[in-house]
């Protein structure tokens, strides 16, 4: 217990010396009273006392002792770094150890007087994190629930407060928000407890649901019509920003579902691949802009096509000199190839041709029957329809001859040839269409910025795809469309988070393989099997469980 | 006649010759079993067979085509199938799919005709579903289809293999230990189940097996191999008589009994 | 995951795939011989200028060579490519900094140098060190009977973290690194004049590659991490504690990618949290080139891949009449790269590890 409590005490120090404690502070979980970083804080030693009484297999009041030690020493871990901060100068080093953070760790007290009081509240959120073990899920499911809407609520207040901004919604407005500032106690209390009332609620009902719940395909119908209603309102209630948000999710979905072919389906990792996103739009670019590197100012709608045509031709190019490689030998060529192509356009030997550094300029909006699609709420539903269209596509495809074959190769390339399947067509087809799937994301993605410029297209962009394509499941469209939503929308909502995102994606990989590699959407057929197992014997059933969640990539 | 013949064929793995100069003729409808301790080059000879690797000198002959320097999947268009000694299923698709992808090559549908959802496509869809669960009926996994293949029981996931293999209508099939791992009543089972795949398909089969007692219950002919090399070819009578191979055996000839009873 | 035993021949008919790939060999070629003879007949470049290419290129080949001991070690024990090696490298560097600057301005660098160089090579190797083995015990410990692709992604994922935890730990700002007056200016070095600092970073690059070499060739720790290379479950069973040697192999090529980040840092006198990136991908590539899991091959190829990229530009870019051509120098890191992932994975030093891990 002292060991994770030193792991966490780690973890607190950290997150708190890299800036997202401080980060985080600026938003109010209850206006004057408590923000989203002391909440974070107070997480970790709750974790902390959580972890321990888990680990710990003795009496009830062993268990919840090894919490309280655990969450105390991450009180003196934090007590430590603030009476440390008193003898020498930290910020010489870490940029981040600004006085604010340490007026925030040290709520206030002088230095000798912080650590008690750390290690009391570390104690006591230990406590409660232990106590959150040692309970029984009915009781700490709906609390979990109620704490999540809460912390949503929160983080998420400039978006409610867009959506309560008309003004016959002002009385809600007023009665959840400070004016001008954060959620108010009340509301906050409201949201808590509604939300776990309900999951309580639900808890208990659960035998029943079934039962009371319409038959599955009117259910499907009903969610399909709420969720093409919710998309169609969206950029309307939540105005330009979130429209903004919301095209560049669609565009990472459309990148993710392009990957999904390759890495989900055919097992193929590709670490280039913003490469062909970024021949997609340096196509239309071409093809459409009216500044100087623009070759036949056409129309988006007629370059579209050739951009998609370009990316799977350069899929293909691409894919065959890699043929013959497999796995992490494959991520790292194709991460080299990714690197020569924006290196070779970012140079000033083909600057003539495509602008260098600079770029393709002076890209239309496009025009549809004399309607412009200028600002993002327009390009949303050019990018919804975009991204609905290529969904289908992958989704037919997935379930098809060719989708089997992909699974195959993952699986074992060997085998797979050894029944007929020839490795080089189906690759070659796997990487030309995840590339087309991804040309079409360029190409909205260059009249979206009405520029393009290789800056746009580092090997992080790759990483993130590959990035949100494993947290929501590896082969799953769904998936594919989850992860984007998490990893890309989030953040941008988040703005104070911008600079930590990439650190929380890099945290995120390594713990959704570590704890669900399956990801968050499973793949479609480890659920048919979970569904197929019910029937079965409760041994069946469970070894179909462990073995899904062991799962695999 | 002969379906499949190899002239003179030689594998070498840098100085190790893991195939010396083989000679081997399965004739049509036969169920042929090479044998050999460890090392003799048994499983070396399938992968020569299907393409996987490519002898360094001689022929290999399959119905009257030479197939020596063919690519695996070409080979399978032929019509030779095989299973795996340690079994090598598509662990994460489930028992219906690894069946469906056996049935590839029969599939004419391309990705744009998927995509449209054309009526040829589904039409050849729902054919294939049906013959996948036909298939999986015929080794007895009916209604096993929609669980995934890495959690069947271990006696499942060779017939599951065999099922994949038969998806590809073979006229040859090559099978690696088929029965290894089984009990005496599973064992009985699949020697009467190779014999419905030759009696009733018209399969041939070229088996791989170290349990003596299925090989000479269900042989027409059994070759030999140590060392690379044949020593011995015949009726399972003549090479259970045949001092050579009680030689490669065991070294010394006292315990005929024990070894081929 | 496809661990196929089987392998593919190497030679099969002439398909559309093995014409492309040949185009692709003879365009490099033409490339490489046209640019050769053009630069050289425009005699742009005298003889001088080309040796300080040479130097240089080894300097820096140095530095790739020691990160390359790193992959290549990891590699030969766990079939694996520690993705998050790079910045193993960097966080080392980095941290340095904090210890050199403070020196730099009390006057202490300039007082006894070769004292500081060795303390923060010290800090530099201390902390690549402890990065390493903490990534290997969070990263890749738990993972290490998943499938390939798994530790893949949290060798990414790690990679990331790394770099995104030193920019919010010590800011995104470049960090001027002090120099030391000794190593300005040049020694003669066989009639050559030779830029002392890279003097100074090639002979410590060699000494500690010697010493890393005599280490795995001649102690018994050494021994053993080669025989859990050859055979994890033998070496378990003749009682090597497999996990020590793994942890160990992880500590020894991070503490050389520490010392590389000083050597780095003294070249290119400023460090970044994404500094580890290219050189990583390079330093990978190196590995490659000498035949992975081969110690002596990573060191040749390190020099080698130094070499070329600073002499290829001048060499084979400037004669095909490419404008900037120093801007193209990592991609001909990256043709190569690829062209030995393509061409020949076992490295020029063709080592038969290829056949151990198809």
């Amino acid at each position: 217990m002292w060991r994770v409590g030193l792991v966490f005490g780690a973890v607190a120090s950290f997150v708190s010396l890299a800036g997202l404690v401080e980060a985080l502070h600026g938003r109010w979980v209850v206006d004057g009273v408590l923000s989203t970083g002391q909440v974070l804080l107070l997480a970790i030693p709750m974790a902390s006392g959580w972890t321990a009484a888990r680990r710990s297999s003795g009496s009830l009041a062993a268990r919840v002792g090894a919490g309280l030690v655990a969450g105390a020493t991450v009180g003196l871990c934090v007590g430590l770094l603030v009476w440390l901060r008193s003898q020498v100068d930290l910020r010489g080093m870490f940029v981040n150890a600004s006085p604010a953070l340490f007026q925030l760790l040290s709520g206030g007290r002088p230095p000798q007087a912080a650590w008690p009081a750390a290690v009391a509240a570390g104690g006591v959120m230990g406590l409660v994190g232990a106590a959150g073990a040692c309970a029984p899920a009915r009781v700490t499911r709906p609390l979990l629930v109620g704490a999540s809407a809460a912390l949503s609520l929160a983080l998420f207040q400039e978006l409610v407060l867009l959506v309560l901004q008309p003004e016959s919604l002002a009385p809600v407005r007023d009665w959840l928000f400070v004016a001008g500032g954060g959620p108010t106690a009340q509301g906050m209390a409201a949201v808590l407890t509604l939300s776990a009332a309900l999951a309580a609620l639900r808890h208990a009902s659960r035998g029943r649901a079934g039962r009371l719940a319409l038959p599955p395909r009117a259910q499907r119908m009903a969610w399909s019509v709420v969720g093409v209603l919710l998309l169609a309102a969206l950029p309307v209630a939540g105005g330009p920003f979130l429209a903004q948000v919301l095209v560049i999710v669609g565009l990472y979905t459309l990148m993710g579902l392009g990957l999904n072919l390759e890495v989900g389906l055919a097992g193929l990792l590709d670490l280039g691949f913003v490469a062909f996103f970024a021949i997609g739009a340096y196509t239309v670019g071409l093809l459409t802009s009216v500044g100087e590197h623009g070759i036949a100012h056409w129309s988006f709608w007629a370059a579209v096509p050739v951009a998609v045509l370009v990316s799977l031709i350069a899929g293909v190019i691409l894919g065959i000199p890699v043929l013959g490689i497999r796995g992490d030998y494959l991520a790292i060529a194709t991460l080299g190839f990714g690197e020569i192509v924006r290196l070779l356009v970012l140079s000033d030997a083909l600057r003539p041709w495509l602008g260098g550094s600079q770029g393709v300029l002076a890209i239309p909006k496009p025009v549809l029957a004399g309607f412009e699609f200028s600002g993002p709420q327009h390009l949303y539903y050019l990018t919804v329809v975009a991204s609905a269209v290529v969904a289908y596509v992958a989704w037919r495809l997935q379930d098809s001859r060719l989708g089997r074959a992909w699974m195959a190769i993952r699986e074992d390339e060997d085998v797979a040839e050894a029944l007929g399947i020839n490795l080089v067509s189906v690759k070659l087809l796997a990487y030309g269409l995840g590339a087309a799937f991804a040309g079409v994301g360029g190409a909205i993605f260059a009249v979206m910025v009405g520029s393009v410029f290789p800056h746009s297209f580092q090997l992080l962009i790759s990483i993130q795809v590959l990035a949100l394509i494993i947290v929501g499941g590896m082969g799953s469209i769904p998936g594919v469309m989850v992860g984007s939503a998490v990893l890309i929308g989030l953040p941008e909502l988040l703005r104070e988070f911008g600079e930590f995102r990439f650190l929380v994606y890099g945290a995120v990989l390594v713990a959704m393989m570590l704890l669900r590699p399956e990801g968050l959407l499973p793949a479609a057929a480890q659920r048919r099997e979970l569904r197929a197992v019910e029937e079965e014997p409760v041994e069946l059933a469970r070894a179909a469980v462990g073995a899904a969640t062991e799962g695999g990539g | 006649m002969a379906i499949l013949v190899t002239r003179r064929m030689t594998k070498r793995f840098g100085g190790l010759v893991a195939i010396r100069a083989l000679d081997l003729e399965v004739e049509e409808r036969a169920i042929h079993s090479v044998i050999g301790p460890n090392g003799a080059g048994k499983t070396t000879l399938f992968n020569c067979v299907t393409g996987f690797y490519r002898p360094d000198e001689g022929e290999i002959w399959f119905a009257g085509q030479r197939v020596d320097g063919l690519r695996p999947d070409e080979i399978a268009h032929l019509g030779i199938a095989r299973t795996y000694q340690n079994i090598r299923l598509f662990a994460n698709m489930t028992a219906l799919e690894n069946v469906l992808v056996g049935l590839h090559m029969h599939l004419r549908s391309t990705w744009v005709g998927a995509v449209l959802a054309s009526p040829a496509v589904r039409r050849e869809e729902r054919w294939a579903h049906a013959e996948a669960r036909r298939l999986l009926e015929f080794v007895g996994l009916a209604g096993r289809g929609d669980l995934l293949a890495r959690n069947l029981p271990y006696g499942e996931q060779r017939k599951l293999e065999l099922a994949r293999a038969l998806a590809t209508r073979p006229k040859l099939l090559l099978l690696d230990e088929p029965t290894a791992g089984m009990n005496p009543a599973e064992t009985a089972e699949m020697i009467q189940f190779i014999r419905r795949l030759r009696d009733e398909l018209g399969i041939t089969i070229l088996l791989i097996e170290h349990h003596m007692r299925v090989v000479m219950t269900i042989s027409d002919r059994v070759t030999v191999l140590d060392y690379g090399e044949k020593i011995s070819e015949g009726t399972p009578e003549q090479v259970q008589n045949d001092p050579r191979v009680i030689e490669a055996y065991l070294g010394t000839r006292k315990v005929k009994a024990e070894a081929l009873g | 995951m496809a661990a196929g035993v089987l392998r593919r021949p190497v030679a099969r008919r002439l398909s559309f795939v093995d014409a492309f790939l040949w185009a692709f060999r003879l365009a490099v070629v033409l490339v490489v011989v046209w640019g050769t003879v053009g630069t050289l007949r425009l005699g742009r470049y005298t003889g001088e200028q080309w040796v300080d290419f040479v130097v240089f290129g080894l300097a820096q080949g140095g530095i790739y060579a020691l990160i390359a001991l790193g992959y290549t070690m990891v590699y030969g024990i766990l079939r694996m490519i520690n993705f998050a090696h790079g910045e193993v490298f960097m966080s080392g560097a980095y941290t340095a900094y904090f210890v050199a600057a403070p020196l730099a301005a009390s006057g202490f660098l300039d007082r006894h140098p070769i004292l500081s160089l060795l303390l923060l090579v010290g800090v530099a190797a201390a902390v690549s060190t402890g990065v390493a083995v903490l990534v290997e015990r969070v990263a890749y410990r738990p993972l290490r009977r998943a499938p390939r692709l798994v530790p893949l992604i949290t060798a990414i994922g790690a990679s990331f973290f790394l770099q995104y935890a030193f920019r919010g730990l010590y800011g995104s700002g470049f960090k001027a690194y002090p120099e030391f007056q000794l190593f300005k200016g040049e020694w003669q070095i066989l009639g050559i004049g030779v830029l002392r600092t890279q003097a100074v970073v090639l002979a410590s690059a060699a000494v500690l590659m010697f010493a890393l070499y005599q280490f795995v060739m001649r102690t018994k720790l050494g021994k053993a991490m080669r025989a859990v290379s050859e055979d994890k479950d033998a070496a378990a069973l003749m009682g090597i504690d497999v996990d020590r040697i793994i942890v160990l192999t992880f500590a020894i090529g991070g503490a050389a990618a520490g010392a590389a980040g000083i050597l780095y840092a003294l070249v290119f006198k400023q460090v970044h949290f994404f500094m580890g990136f290219v050189p990583g991908i390079k330093a990978f590539t190196a590995a490659v080139l000498g035949g992975i899991g081969n110690i002596p091959g990573a060191m040749l190829g390190g020099l080698f891949l130094g070499v070329v990229e600073s002499v290829g530009p001048a060499l084979f870019l400037d004669g095909l009449g490419i404008p900037a051509p120093y801007q193209l120098k990592d991609v001909i890191a990256f043709t190569m790269l690829v062209m030995v992932l393509i061409f020949r994975p076992q490295g020029i030093l063709g080592e038969r590890l290829a056949a151990k891990r198809a």
